[in-house]
């Protein structure tokens, strides 16, 4: 059993009457609502959070990739992975992001990784994505070749990384003459991959058929998840093995205060922050984005499962879209909910919408001295070990 | 009636619908995937014998993983007209299919009898975008494509709640759309300057109150293509085929006709 923390970085500061003017905080929502003297200590704050994960005793951190969205204002993960790179020394750093559609040639994923992951010692996990569907708005990228062009750049990346060059590639996408990956990465034979999805089943079977980890990504109900971790397991079996645990990640909004109260009390409004105005416009769904089944799917799955269709204090706790609660609340509730779901990740997100620094290190601080202690125990953690012996 | 069929065009199962008796008259359909048989359709038969493909992609026309832009629908239809035998053709196109036309009849003039442009897509004036009509709600549609979005026709058309047979084909029809038209957006920067190519006689009708691609585009298409007559809609929008299905039907089935240029 894991435990990562998982940041968004969101912009903190969007008016009490942003919904009523604005459709959505991507795309369209204008840059003159972000302030960059605010911005300084925010960005601040946040790295601080994520270096107090490994004080904490975390097993990881996650950071995360979007662009022109006041939901996330982390246009490049990679630099906020080097950031943190050099004020840790022990925890993983899993990239969730980079989003390979939208970089020509791709190269530059697969260097930059091999950079940190160099720098680290070999604590880089390569999360790699499609992007989200308002990024193909805001990058004037073709969303119907979204699929191909993440696979063509994903088979490009991991060359670079365990071939010799110089070589050259030939894709339908991305033709280079000479490919040469200076340096390359310390892990091997490469960092460990991450895919996360929304339930998009040949995303699911094409995990399953790599071996690589599926993160079901977040504001869904708990049966979203539990269906669609169901249906990963399923399509390992056909690729002839049994999933390990650790293949699957939960990510799940996560408060923990002294009582069931006062959690729900210093959670919720940082909640309806996140709902209502950041989290509108996540679900544009360019056409040719996802297949026209899994379209169908995820257009079903979202009319009723969706976070955003969360009205009461009592749809969000019967969804389990967060997990909210006294240290013991939320200790019983994550041990059965991981049960249920089979996940050997849980990738929190202890930051919410706008809730502050103080919350959110008080949260931390919380989840990791009476929580994170009692599920390593209870769920059998294999302490935190690199994949890979790394000599330095 | 009409009769459907599935012909081979270079290896891609395509789609057909055909009715009517008389000269061949080809009509290529919007992004809106108007791919049954419906009354613009059934009154142009009248007069010929309409064939209504559907794109790539289109309805339960296959081959969209053989299309990258708009120039393979171009080698497309080339493929269709000497799929059907037709050496000189009479073509109707409607915004992405009169893009589609016009593409068609810069590289093969010749192939080209006469040519119809419905508020057809295909080219750019900066001062005047193309509106946004991707991730439109149906009732924001509704009001950039019809003079009256409010009419029954309007809410006919477009539906809040498809069912799911429709839905899964609008999505379809969607992506072949973002395919061709992400970006540049809906138009080839090329296509401007090689309208001058169109040999063949060519009538443009615009709905004067098309506020998805605007009637300057109209006059442009008119004044890039040699000897071009425009022909304006009054109280229509970007959809004359529905919203003045009698108007549309009679200007060109009589420019198609008429011995005259």
């Amino acid at each position: 059993m894991k435990f990562f923390f998982f940041h968004l970085m969101p912009w903190p500061y969007l008016p009490e009457d942003f919904e009523q003017h604005h459709k959505t905080a991507w795309i369209w929502c204008p840059n003159n609502l972000y302030d960059p003297q605010e911005g300084h200590n925010v960005y601040n704050n946040y790295l601080d959070q994520l270096e107090y994960a490994e004080k904490l005793d975390f097993d990881g951190v996650c950071v995360n990739e979007h662009h022109q969205t006041a939901y996330g204002h982390m246009p490049s993960p990679n630099i906020i992975a080097a950031a943190i790179a050099r004020r840790t020394s022990k925890i993983k750093i899993a990239v969730v992001g980079n989003a390979l559609p939208l970089y020509n040639p791709p190269q530059r994923v697969a260097e930059e990784i091999a950079m940190l992951d160099v720098i680290t010692g070999g604590r880089i996990i390569s999360g790699q994505v499609v992007g989200g569907g308002p990024e193909y708005y805001s990058f004037g990228i073709n969303p119907s070749f979204a699929r191909e062009r993440f696979s063509e750049a994903h088979e490009l990346i991991i060359k670079m990384w365990t071939e010799d060059g110089p070589f050259s590639f030939y894709g339908k996408h991305y033709k280079v003459k000479y490919v040469n990956c200076w340096p390359k990465p310390i892990q091997k034979p490469h960092p460990p991959i991450w895919i996360p999805g929304a339930g998009s089943l040949e995303t699911m079977d094409w995990v399953a058929q790599k071996r690589y980890a599926y993160m079901g990504i977040p504001y869904f109900h708990i049966d979203v998840f539990r269906k669609n971790f169901d249906y990963f397991r399923q399509a390992t079996e056909k690729c002839g093995y049994t999933a390990d645990p650790e293949q699957l990640g939960w990510l799940v909004p996560i408060y923990v205060s002294e009582t069931d109260q006062q959690a729900r009390e210093e959670f919720e409004p940082h909640f309806w922050y996140f709902t209502k105005k950041l989290l509108k416009g996540l679900t544009i769904t360019p056409p040719g984005y996802t297949s026209v089944r899994s379209m169908m799917k995820i257009w079903k799955d979202s009319q009723k499962k969706f976070m955003g269709a969360v009205e009461t204090w009592d749809d969000l706790m019967e969804g389990s879209y967060a997990i909210v609660g006294s240290p013991e609340t939320v200790r019983e509730k994550l041990k059965e909910r991981i049960r249920e779901l089979g996940c050997g990740n849980v990738l929190g997100l202890f930051q919410f919408g706008n809730m502050s620094h103080e919350l959110t290190t008080k949260n931390m601080e919380l989840f990791a001295k009476e929580v994170m202690p009692h599920l390593r125990q209870e769920l059998g953690s294999k302490k935190l070990t690199l994949e890979t012996e790394v000599k330095i | 009636m009409e009769e459907l069929q599935f012909i081979d065009v270079g290896g891609i199962k395509t789609q057909i619908r055909r009715g009517g008796k008389g000269e061949p008259l080809i009509y290529l359909h919007s992004g809106g995937g108007e791919t049954f048989w419906m009354p613009f359709h059934e009154a142009l038969a009248s007069r010929f014998e309409v064939i209504a493909p559907a794109h790539p992609g289109f309805d339960q026309s296959q081959g969209l993983d053989r299309i990258e832009d708009i120039e393979d629908v171009a080698f497309h239809y080339l493929d269709l007209l000497d799929a059907l035998g037709i050496e000189k053709a009479k073509i109707v196109g409607l915004s992405l299919g009169g893009w589609i036309a016009a593409e068609l009849a810069v590289r093969w003039p010749q192939r080209l009898e006469k040519l119809v442009l419905v508020d057809s897509a295909g080219i750019w004036l900066p001062e005047h975008p193309i509106a946004e009509l991707f991730g439109l709600e149906p009732a924001e549609w509704r009001e950039l494509v019809f003079y009256d979005p409010k009419s029954e026709l309007a809410e006919a058309l477009i539906m809040d709640n498809p069912p799911d047979e429709l839905f899964e084909l609008i999505l379809k029809g969607m992506e072949v759309l973002a395919r061709l038209g992400w970006n540049p957006y809906l138009h080839n920067p090329k296509l401007h300057a090689r309208l001058k190519r169109i040999k063949c006689p060519t009538l443009v009708v615009w709905g004067k109150h098309d506020k998805l691609i605007p009637l300057a585009y109209g006059e442009a298409f008119r004044d890039a293509i040699p000897e071009a007559k425009l022909c304006v809609i009054e109280e229509c929008g970007h959809l004359p085929i529905f919203e003045k299905t009698e108007v549309f039907v009679e200007q060109v089935a009589n420019f198609l006709s008429s011995n005259s240029v």
